[in-house]
């Protein structure tokens, strides 16, 4: 099979986990793309190398995992972190106050992707945005499973201490405002 | 240990939840087109990335001409172009000005004029390309730049990138970083990230008189394929450059003229920004944006009172017991029945030898109340003064101004289309006061924090603060608010446990 057939159908079996790798952590259409290209192009560029590897597609994904970061570490640097673009998130208009809390969340969770070690962050976008099982991501990593599933452990435990005093600690004064509005009093009142 | 797994549970779910969320048809569709697309069309996908080569390419030629680094490059032509250098150097100013392609030559798709400008000294280098125009304090690391259409001076850091760092980074995609840091003026970097691969030196006749010319051959980084090779033709007389063809393997070349004026811009201001054009301080910006770092818990105790602002502590709303150990806290409240007893006996006046109940009689007598079971929450005197104001989508639409309103004189105000934050230089930058709109019913809701105790690990504890509704963001908060809605004022007494 000619090299850039077999490339092609490769990457199409793991377009789905591509597409929401870069979607999930972008949140910007403009920007999964140019992480997606820049991804495709690594795959392109190094696939004498990715052929060879024990798990191409898991290699591929990683790749793709490290392009999506990359784009991210300039998208945070650049410009808001937030995924909340108009007319990029068609949920936006929804659910409001909820959707904008989820979204704080998840700006958190992008923020504190960034605290982790390479391979910690590899494992964890490739556990749970790619759902690839740790098999694949020990063979992406370079290493067994077991150190991939410590890999994973060791970076929800970090995420937890970092995002710690951010997710539990989310707009305390709209939720005292929410609260002042649900007294009696302004019941009464309004 | 329990309690770790159960923590890390919910990062598992939040993770899950996320990770499932469908995406839309539409955006996958258009994503899926993108890993699709034929290679060419992928290296060529966009505008911008043509555009980046541009500023790649002029960007380094032209910072080339100066980096004194440069000449210790240079193997074979080092005293020459040494000579070059110190030439340059001796001008006051270098600037480039691109020029349009020749009939039939090969040209992007749309020419637009830019201009580079060198401070001889090396200590400015500015730009004006089409809307855009930067000039970089390359002494300070400071970049201004300036977007006519968008009618915005921004002020930022110019910062070397870490994305060098990795291996897999493409050539292309560094193109595109290029652009967009070029558009915060990070030209003063690009040569640190450039390896000379070849270098040489001729002499050539043009138009009957003789020019030294030199060629230096870069790659981007060892990943990537394509050479960008930079000709400039030196007068002999003068040794200044005088022409510098820009010759880029994977896109159309670009020629410059050079000349040295005596004068350049010394400011953004000089290269068309209007001196009343907004100015968005990113530098000073995204130091309030910055995560931070909060101080390890307080264990404390607190009661926290909700009142009328116009008779605090002679009538309560509602109270609510908070207790924090070992970063957890939980908050009870009272049952509402008993509230309003001891509410109706301060009415009449009955609360023992005290012509006025203090908050702390309030607190005692709270105490003897019943209280729901505790829910763990964070919202308490605790927290009011960490809220998390989120990071805005573009700098462009926050401003950091000094409108003072009552009560808090002297507090930095972070100011965006939506939302208000007042924070206090003098306490750690904490949050004071915060309105927002409210997209759940289109009130612009105000919390504002009057008073303030530190605890006795360094946090910050509200004592005092209001909260209501406000017509427009920084408006006062009043007893009543839009639609007569009152406000509400919160007492908090709070006891730190001792360790």
């Amino acid at each position: 099979m000619p090299d850039n057939e077999e490339m092609s159908l490769l990457i199409e079996r793991v377009k789905p986990q591509m597409i929401r790798t870069a979607w999930k952590l972008l949140g910007h259409r403009q920007d999964a793309e140019d992480a997606l290209q820049d991804a495709v192009l690594i795959v392109h560029r190094r696939w004498r190398r990715i052929r060879r590897h024990a798990n191409p597609a898991a290699f591929v994904l990683r790749i793709c995992a490290q392009a999506a970061i990359d784009r991210l570490r300039r998208q945070s640097r650049m410009r808001a972190t937030s995924s909340i673009v108009p007319g990029d998130e068609p949920s936006v208009a929804a659910s409001g106050a909820k959707h904008l809390e989820r979204e704080e969340q998840r700006t958190a969770i992008r923020q504190a992707l960034f605290k982790l070690s390479e391979k910690q962050r590899a494992a964890v976008i490739m556990r749970f945005f790619q759902d690839l099982p740790y098999v694949n991501i020990g063979a992406a990593l370079g290493c067994g499973e077991a150190t991939a599933r410590k890999h994973v452990q060791r970076a929800l435990a970090k995420l937890e201490s970092v995002l710690a005093t951010t997710i539990r600690s989310d707009f305390p004064c709209h939720q005292a405002v929410d609260r002042d509005r649900e007294s009696p009093f302004q019941q009464e009142t309004s | 240990m329990g309690n770790s797994e159960s923590k890390t549970s919910e990062i598992e779910r939040l993770l899950s939840d996320w990770s499932q969320e469908p995406i839309d048809p539409t955006v996958e569709r258009q994503l899926g087109d993108v890993i699709s697309a034929p290679l060419p069309s992928r290296v060529r996908a966009t505008g911008t990335r043509r555009a980046a080569r541009f500023w790649f390419s002029a960007t380094a030629a032209a910072m080339i001409l100066l980096a004194v680094g440069v000449i210790w490059l240079l193997p074979r032509p080092q005293s020459a172009w040494a000579q070059v250098v110190s030439a340059v150097k001796a001008r006051p100013w270098m600037r480039l000005t691109l020029q349009k392609p020749s009939e039939g030559e090969p040209a992007a798709k749309e020419f637009s004029e830019a201009v580079l400008w060198f401070r001889g000294d090396g200590t400015v280098a500015a730009s004006q390309w089409a809307n855009l125009s930067a000039w970089l304090d390359l002494v300070e690391n400071e970049a201004w730049t300036f977007d006519s259409k968008r009618g915005v001076v921004r002020r930022g850091r110019n910062e070397p990138g870490n994305d060098s760092q990795y291996e897999d980074m493409l050539c292309l995609r560094m193109l595109s970083v290029l652009l967009r840091r070029f558009e915060i003026g990070d030209a003063g970097n690009v040569p640190a990230r450039l390896t000379l691969v070849e270098t040489q030196e001729d002499e050539v006749v043009l138009d009957g008189q003789r020019w030294s010319q030199f060629s230096f051959a870069f790659k981007m980084d060892s990943s990537c394929p394509d050479r960008l090779t930079l000709v400039l033709q030196v007068d002999p007389k003068t040794r200044c450059p005088v022409r510098m063809d820009v010759l880029d393997e994977g896109g159309p070349p670009m020629h410059f003229t050079i000349d040295y004026p005596e004068n350049g811009p010394d400011d953004i201001y000089a290269l068309g920004a209007p001196a009343s054009t907004a100015i968005v301080d990113t530098l000073d910006l995204e130091r309030y944006f910055e995560p931070r770092d909060l101080p390890e818990p307080t264990d404390f105790q607190a009661t926290v009172l909700l009142c009328l602002p116009s008779k605090p502590l002679a009538w309560i709303i509602d109270a609510t017991r908070y207790r924090s150990e070992g970063g957890t806290t939980n908050a009870a409240y009272a049952d509402a029945d008993q509230v309003y007893q001891l509410a109706n006996r301060v009415y009449y006046e009955d609360y023992g030898p005290n012509k006025t109940p203090a908050a702390s009689w309030w607190a005692d007598e709270v105490a003897k109340l019943d209280f729901e079971p505790p829910n763990e929450t964070t919202n308490g005197p605790h927290r009011m003064c960490y809220c998390s104001y989120g990071r805005p989508e573009d700098y462009d639409s926050v401003t950091v101004a000094d409108d003072s309103i009552e009560g808090l004189e002297g507090m930095i105000l972070l100011r965006g289309p939506e939302m208000c934050v007042w924070l206090d230089p003098q306490r750690d930058m904490i949050v004071r006061r915060m309105d927002s709109l409210s997209h759940e019913d289109g009130a612009i809701h105000a919390t504002q924090v009057d008073e303030v105790e530190r605890g006795p690990n360094g946090n910050w504890f509200a004592i005092q603060w209001r909260g209501g509704r406000v017509e427009e963001l920084g408006d006062p908060l009043k007893e009543h608010g839009p639609g007569d809605v009152a406000s509400t004022l919160s007492i908090a007494v709070v006891k730190f446990v001792e360790e």
